[in-house]
């Protein structure tokens, strides 16, 4: 299923920096105008954004996550003539980036297969004990970021779009095609198992 | 953040503190500058697309006052012949279905000079586009000398 939400509707997830994209404005217009440079610019400002957000959709395989990358940026070049600038570049960037690595992931297929198969991902097998490492802060991290790898395909999705980038029930099922529903039936599962891990 | 929350639970402390940037291991920018350097945006190709149709036009219009069709081929180069050969019958005279025909030629081919300067505006170092405009307008030239002999 391809997902059809790269539209410029002025809604802006969290975390997405206003004042930096503010600055965007005349750089998106000059490379809407063909200005390769100022697209490079765009896309230093924007690259970490952009990688993070892939690394975590795409199991933290850096491979796929670069070619995801490349890939946005690639597709942001060509549709910026239909950038109208009622959002941020920085939140039509984002929405084209979750739009093009769920709907090419193939994700929601893996949705089903999650739904099917509820209790695969139940067990602990493959986490860190807690207190494994010694500086407790750093290990928290890396065990919330080994919990989300190991969470299913689709709940991880449904975690990292709503309690990481901040988008709302509504929008994840306007990207990812399943009801507000199952949304929030993934959310509630997530957050569940993250918690019985980290606990 | 989400204001649906109280329906799902609290959000995880622990995700609060997840780095939302993290950068790949190696420049992608280069990959990327030749990736685009190969496809122009769809918004720019129209500009191109129309400016090659315009050369056609103006190529089949020149086909059809010199009375020496080039070598285009299907339908609108043979009615160019055809009105060629009519022509070459009587040089120096326009027939009036003739007439009509190099009209609409003439409309063509000053949409097509609209358009042109259009794009030379977003792209005014195209020698490319440069060349396309000053052909269109020889054409236009041409055509509009050859209905004044009507």
């Amino acid at each position: 299923m391809t997902c059809t939400f790269e539209g410029d509707d002025g809604v802006q997830p969290a975390g997405l920096d206003r004042a930096a994209s503010g600055g965007d404005v005349a750089l998106v217009r000059r490379a809407a105008d063909g200005d390769a440079r100022a697209f490079e610019t765009l896309y230093r400002s924007h690259v970490g954004r952009i990688y993070g957000l892939c690394v975590r959709l795409v199991d933290g395989d850096r491979v796929k996550a670069e070619q995801y990358t490349q890939d946005a940026f690639v597709r942001a070049w060509e549709k910026l003539g239909s950038f109208r600038g009622e959002s941020e570049f920085s939140t039509w960037l984002h929405r084209l980036t979750v739009n093009l690595v769920l709907g090419e992931h193939r994700l929601l297929r893996r949705w089903v297969s999650f739904e099917d198969t509820a209790g695969d991902a139940d067990g602990d097998q493959g986490l860190a004990a807690p207190g494994d490492c010694p500086q407790q802060r750093a290990g928290d991290r890396i065990d919330v970021e080994r919990a989300l790898a190991k969470l299913p395909k689709g709940a991880r999705a449904v975690l990292i779009l709503h309690d990481v980038e901040g988008y709302r029930h509504d929008e994840i099922a306007g990207l990812t095609g399943i009801a507000v529903g199952t949304s929030k039936a993934q959310l509630h599962r997530a957050r569940k198992l993250m918690k019985e891990w980290l606990s | 953040m989400s204001t649906d929350d109280e329906h799902d639970g609290e959000v995880l402390p622990q995700l609060h503190g997840l780095r939302r940037e993290r950068f790949p291991e190696r420049d992608l920018w280069p990959d990327i500058a030749a990736r685009i350097g190969t496809r122009r945006r769809r918004s720019v190709r129209p500009w191109a697309g129309f400016a090659l149709a315009a050369s056609v036009v103006a190529a089949l219009s020149v086909g059809l006052w010199r009375n020496a069709p080039g070598p285009q081929a299907g339908p609108a180069a043979a009615t160019a012949m055809s009105v060629s050969s009519a022509s070459a019958a009587r040089p120096g005279r326009v027939h009036p279905q003739q007439q009509a025909l190099l009209k609409a030629n003439l409309r063509i081919v000053q949409h097509a000079e609209r358009e042109l300067e259009r794009a030379l505006e977003q792209d005014p170092e195209s020698e490319s586009l440069q060349r396309l405009l000053q052909t269109v307008r020889d054409q236009r030239g041409a055509l509009k000398a050859r209905l004044q002999q009507t």
